[in-house]
Order: structure tokens, then C-alpha cells, then sequence
């Protein structure tokens, strides 16, 4: 079996938590409890679970946004949890995260070609000016934006089309693993549907792997080859979208099912 | 059903002058809501949904940025030719909003319970204790560990926390319209649920009205009464819930319904709109 692009082992997560005036000393708080898994090259791993139980945290472990406090994160063998900031730099541009928050994560002082400038200014800094806005507008285009919106602040745009702009950026630097943390959640539908596709298309195109964290059952069911189920910073349950959303084991997948609201 | 409109939006038209060119948001947007009842409002990304909410009670840019027309009558009174300090008495007690932006209502520097009981001590004064009835809100929004949250930062806060807590405070103001702005987006089906149930169950005991931005066909099936389709600005289709969702007559509408993804009929893409509608 060769080498998965991505592997996880029993990663935990400890935020700080603040000194309490009668505990003294500060108690921290464990997001995730040793969790373990993989992911193959060129494939899609779905994320879901209760709010709260650490989806986010394990995305964010994964490019140094929360802390790997205990564990390995191996990626393509070799462990970059446990490297220095500095040392890391290399995987910078090969993993991306698309945001949860599509407010917070854009930098409200900077117009789009800005924003969209700024991870190809630092891992392409051979691209000329010209071919770094040709490159935006082509990300632009790919997110179903256009091209006029290079020149607007992120305060202008809709909710959903600030996420297409999220999206943009995580593609700009051609990455090899995007951490996709409810990507289409702040989507209508047919747009939902179209930055699906997107990513599918450029997964097989570019051999893309992802980590998709979402909340909608049958989006996770539709883009994964493999499901995890998280509550209160464990894996409950793993297997094939098949497996999980026709013959659930745990309790909270059951419930889970049960809720999707029906049409009619 | 006893059916009289609350809220009466006529012509309402949203333009932005930015980059040197007009930009029409919204375009002669009129609808009615009702006493106690849930007004969906679906549509596609920057449809206008959210600015033609947000113009209610006059949250937009001021004027020469952004011009606002058309007429938004609560109980005789034309909202929009209220000054700053008149609509201002209407924010939070007689409309709130549940933003779409976690940034808008969350305030980084304050922790939730300053904030929740902020709203209260503001809108409903004649609450003597104000802990207990933040503790009480948080737990309304199945927020597990409430006393443990109530100490803790916006950023401490998973993306479903957060929309929660702006759920607790727009219902802690007490209003009796709720703007709710795609509001369970972050949330998974179960807790979903739960809050849709909580608000479908205020708009009952206390009649509340809301008008609900979502593009969760789901829910709209499930909660709403009545339903708007918005598109480039415009409504292009409005009628009650059941008759939209099984009667579309609009193009648009029916190649949304059919966007919508199903559990158990996966399928190599997902469909699309046709390129002649979208
Ligand atoms: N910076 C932080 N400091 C302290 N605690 C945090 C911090 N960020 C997250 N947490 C806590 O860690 C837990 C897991 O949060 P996380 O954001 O990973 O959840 P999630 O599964 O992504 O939930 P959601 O579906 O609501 O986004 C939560 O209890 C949250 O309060
Ligand atoms: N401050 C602003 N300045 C200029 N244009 C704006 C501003 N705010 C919104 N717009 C534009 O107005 C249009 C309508 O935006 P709105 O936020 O109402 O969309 P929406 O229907 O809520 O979409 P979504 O489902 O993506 O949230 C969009 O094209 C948006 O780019
Ligand atoms: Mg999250
Ligand atoms: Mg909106």
C-alpha cells in the first residue's frame, strides 16, 4: 500500500483556557481527543458531526491554526505537526483551508485583487504583475464571479459570493490538500451546486485531495469516498458514505438521519 | 387563518453608487407580512435578499452611497421617512435581526453574557435577574454548558456556537418581527431542528413574525407560511409554501428546486441551473 497524502494519528487539541480568580491556574480545554485517520491522495474525506465537537479544530491542527498538542500529522510520510513555524514553510502552500467564517477570514482593508494577490505575490514571486491579474480574474471566473469584482472591498459582496471569494483563494496557490471547512454552507442551492461540481472537476483534474467538513448530509454523502462522524472530539464512526447513511451504528448518526428535513 | 399584514414592503429599490456606476440591489421588492406567521425569502446569491432586510430599519450606507425608495409600513408608519433617532426605538424591540455576519452582532472584546444581557437589560427591564435569564436564553438555544459559554469570547466559540448566540440575542430582545438571516447555516440538522421548532413554537405563544432568508428548501417546506423568490433583484415568485414548492411556475424557481441535493440518490454531479437562466 503506498503512502497516503495525508495521515492523522491520535491527534488531541488543547485550547488554553483562561485563569479562572478562584481555580488560579488556568484549566485547558481538549477539542480533540485523540483522533486518527487518513487520507488518500486525490480523494475526499467528509467530516461531519454535532456543533461543537471539533470538526474545526482538526482542520485548523492540520495548518497550524490550533495547536497539535499531542500526536503526528503526516503528510505524505513525514510529520508536520510536530515542525517548527519556520520548517513548515514549504507545506504552507501545498495545504489551503477554505473558512468557515467567510467575514472573518477576508481582510476588509484589501479589494479582491488584493486578496487574491497576496498568496501568489509569496509563493510565485516570478509572476509578473500583468500575469498575477491575469491569474485573479481566471480565479475569479472559476468561482462563477466577474471579472468587475477585482476592484471591491470584501463589505460589498454578499454573503455567498464573499465565500466564492474564499474559494478563489485557497486555489490560487494550486495547492494539493485543501481543508474545506463548510464551503457551500453560505450558498443557494444552484450556486451550491456549481462550486460542488468545481471542486470535483478540479479534483480530478489536478488529483486535488480534500477534507470537507459540512453539516449537509447529502452534499458529504454526494463529494465523499470515506465519512467520519464526530461528537465531543472523537471519532464515533467511520466508512463509506454507503455504510454511514444506510446502516448507521451510533446513536447520533441515527439521529442525525432522522432530522434532514423532507420536502414534502 | 386569520391573516393580517403586519409589515406591508411596496416597491422597495436598493441602488449602490460605488466604482463609478450604479449598482440596482433591489428592485421593486414588495411583499406582506402577516401577524404570527414565517415569510420565507429564497433566492440566489446576491439576489438582494439581505439588503432589502437590512433597508427595514434603515442599516444600509446612508445616502449618496446607497438610495433607498418605495414605501415599508408597520402599523401606518412608512419606516423609511423616519429619522435616525425614531428608527432607531424600532432596532432590536421591534424588529431584530439575526445577522448573517457573526462579525455585525458579536462583539469580540465583551463576552457572551455581557452581550445577551446587554440586549435584556436594554428590551426588557422589568427582568430582576438577569444571569439567570442568560443562562436561560443559552440553554433555549440548546447550547450545552451554558454557565461555561456565558464566560467566553466570540473567537473561543465554534462557527455554530457563534450563530446561536446571535439567536439568543436577537430572542432576548423580545420583538415582534425577527429578521433572521440565513440562521442555521452553521448548524447541524439536529440542532437545526431544535431551533426551528423554538422559533416556530415563539411565533405561537407570543406571535411573533419572522421573515426568514434561507436557501434551505428543507425548512421552507417544513416552517414557512408564506414564500418569496428573489432574482437579480427582483421577486419573481411569491405565494404560500406548499403551492410554491409544488406548483413552481417560474423557470427559475423550478431549476432551483431541482439544485436541491437528496440523501440516498447520489449522483455523479449535481445538477445545475441551465446556462440560459443562470
Ligand atoms: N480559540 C479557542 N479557545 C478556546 N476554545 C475554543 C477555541 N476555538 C474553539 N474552541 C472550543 O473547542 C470546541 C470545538 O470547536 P470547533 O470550532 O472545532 O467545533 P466544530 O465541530 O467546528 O463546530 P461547528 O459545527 O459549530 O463549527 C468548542 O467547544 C469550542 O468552544
Ligand atoms: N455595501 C455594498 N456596496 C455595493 N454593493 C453591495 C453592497 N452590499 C451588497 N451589495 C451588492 O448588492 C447585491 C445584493 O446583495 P445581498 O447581500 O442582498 O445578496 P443576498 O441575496 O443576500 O445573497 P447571499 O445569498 O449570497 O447572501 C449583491 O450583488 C452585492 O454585491
Ligand atoms: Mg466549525
Ligand atoms: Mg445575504
Amino acid at each position: 500500500m503506498s503512502t497516503p497524502l495525508l495521515e492523522v494519528r491520535n491527534l488531541s487539541v488543547d485550547y488554553p483556557g483562561r485563569a479562572h480568580w478562584f481555580f488560579q491556574k488556568s484549566i485547558p480545554k481538549r477539542a480533540v481527543d485523540n483522533v486518527s485517520f487518513t487520507i488518500p491522495k486525490g480523494k475526499t474525506v467528509g467530516l461531519v458531526g454535532e456543533s461543537g465537537s471539533g470538526k474545526s479544530t482538526t482542520g485548523k491542527s492540520i495548518i497550524r491554526l490550533a495547536p497539535c498538542t499531542e500526536g503526528q500529522i503526516l503528510y505524505e510520510g513525514v510529520d508536520i505537526g510536530n515542525k517548527s513555524n519556520r520548517d513548515f514553510l514549504p507545506w504552507r502552500k501545498k495545504i489551503q483551508m477554505i473558512f468557515q467564517d467567510p467575514y472573518n477570514s477576508l481582510d476588509p482593508r484589501s479589494d479582491v485583487l488584493g486578496i487574491l494577490s497576496e498568496p501568489l505575490e509569496i509563493h510565485f514571486p516570478d509572476l509578473s504583475k500583468a500575469d498575477r491579474e491575469a491569474r485573479c480574474i481566471d480565479l475569479l471566473k472559476k468561482v462563477k464571479l466577474p471579472s468587475e469584482y477585482l476592484y471591491r472591498y470584501p463589505h460589498e459582496f454578499s454573503g455567498g459570493q464573499r465565500q466564492r471569494i474564499g474559494i478563489a483563494r485557497a486555489l490560487a496557490v494550486e495547492p494539493s490538500l485543501i481543508i474545506c471547512d463548510e464551503p457551500v454552507s453560505a450558498l443557494d442551492v444552484s450556486v451550491q451546486a456549481e462550486v460542488v461540481n468545481l471542486l470535483q472537476d478540479l479534483q480530478e483534474q489536478l488529483q486535488l485531495t480534500y477534507l470537507f467538513i459540512a453539516h449537509d448530509l447529502a452534499v458529504v454523502e454526494h463529494i465523499s469516498d470515506h465519512i467520519l462522524v464526530m461528537s465531543q472530539g472523537k471519532i464515533v464512526e467511520a466508512g463509506t458514505p454507503a455504510q454511514i447513511l444506510q446502516n448507521p451504528k451510533e446513536e447520533y448518526t441515527k439521529t442525525l438521519l432522522a432530522a434532514v428535513p423532507k420536502l414534502s | 387563518m386569520s391573516a393580517t399584514p403586519l409589515l406591508k414592503v411596496e416597491d422597495l429599490t436598493i441602488t449602490f453608487h460605488a466604482h463609478e456606476k450604479a449598482t440596482v440591489a433591489a428592485s421593486g421588492v414588495s411583499y406582506e407580512l402577516n401577524s404570527g406567521e414565517v415569510l420565507a425569502v429564497v433566492g440566489e446569491s446576491g439576489s438582494g435578499k439581505s439588503v432589502s432586510a437590512l433597508a427595514l430599519t434603515q442599516l444600509l450606507p446612508s445616502a449618496p452611497t446607497c438610495v433607498v425608495s418605495g414605501k415599508i409600513n408597520l402599523e401606518g408608519i412608512n419606516l423609511l421617512s423616519l429619522s435616525e433617532k425614531e428608527i432607531s426605538r424600532y432596532r432590536g424591540k421591534v424588529i431584530a435581526y439575526i445577522f448573517q455576519d457573526p462579525g455585525t452582532s458579536l462583539n469580540p472584546v465583551y463576552s457572551v453574557e455581557f452581550q445577551i444581557a446587554e440586549a435584556i437589560k436594554i428590551h426588557r427591564p422589568e427582568i430582576s435577574d438577569v444571569h439567570a435569564a442568560v443562562i436561560q436564553s443559552l440553554n433555549e438555544v440548546r447550547i450545552h454548558e451554558p454557565e461555561k459559554v456565558a464566560q467566553q469570547y466570540p473567537h473561543e466559540l465554534s462557527g455554530g456556537m457563534q450563530q446561536r448566540v446571535m439567536i439568543a440575542m436577537a430572542l432576548a430582545c423580545n420583538p415582534r418581527i425577527l429578521v433572521a438571516d440565513e440562521p442555521t447555516t452553521a448548524l447541524d440538522v439536529t440542532i437545526q431542528k431544535e431551533i426551528i421548532d423554538l422559533l416556530a413554537h415563539l411565533c405561537r405563544e407570543r406571535g411573533m413574525s419572522i421573515l426568514l432568508i434561507t436557501h434551505n428548501f428543507g425548512i421552507v417546506a417544513n416552517f414557512a407560511n408564506q414564500v418569496i423568490v428573489m432574482r437579480h433583484g427582483k421577486v419573481v415568485e411569491a405565494g404560500t409554501a406548499q403551492h410554491v414548492l409544488e406548483n413552481p411556475t417560474h423557470p427559475y424557481t423550478r431549476g432551483l428546486i431541482a439544485c436541491i441535493p437528496r440523501l440516498g440518490q447520489k449522483r455523479h454531479r449535481l445538477t445545475t441551473l441551465p446556462t440560459d437562466l443562470s
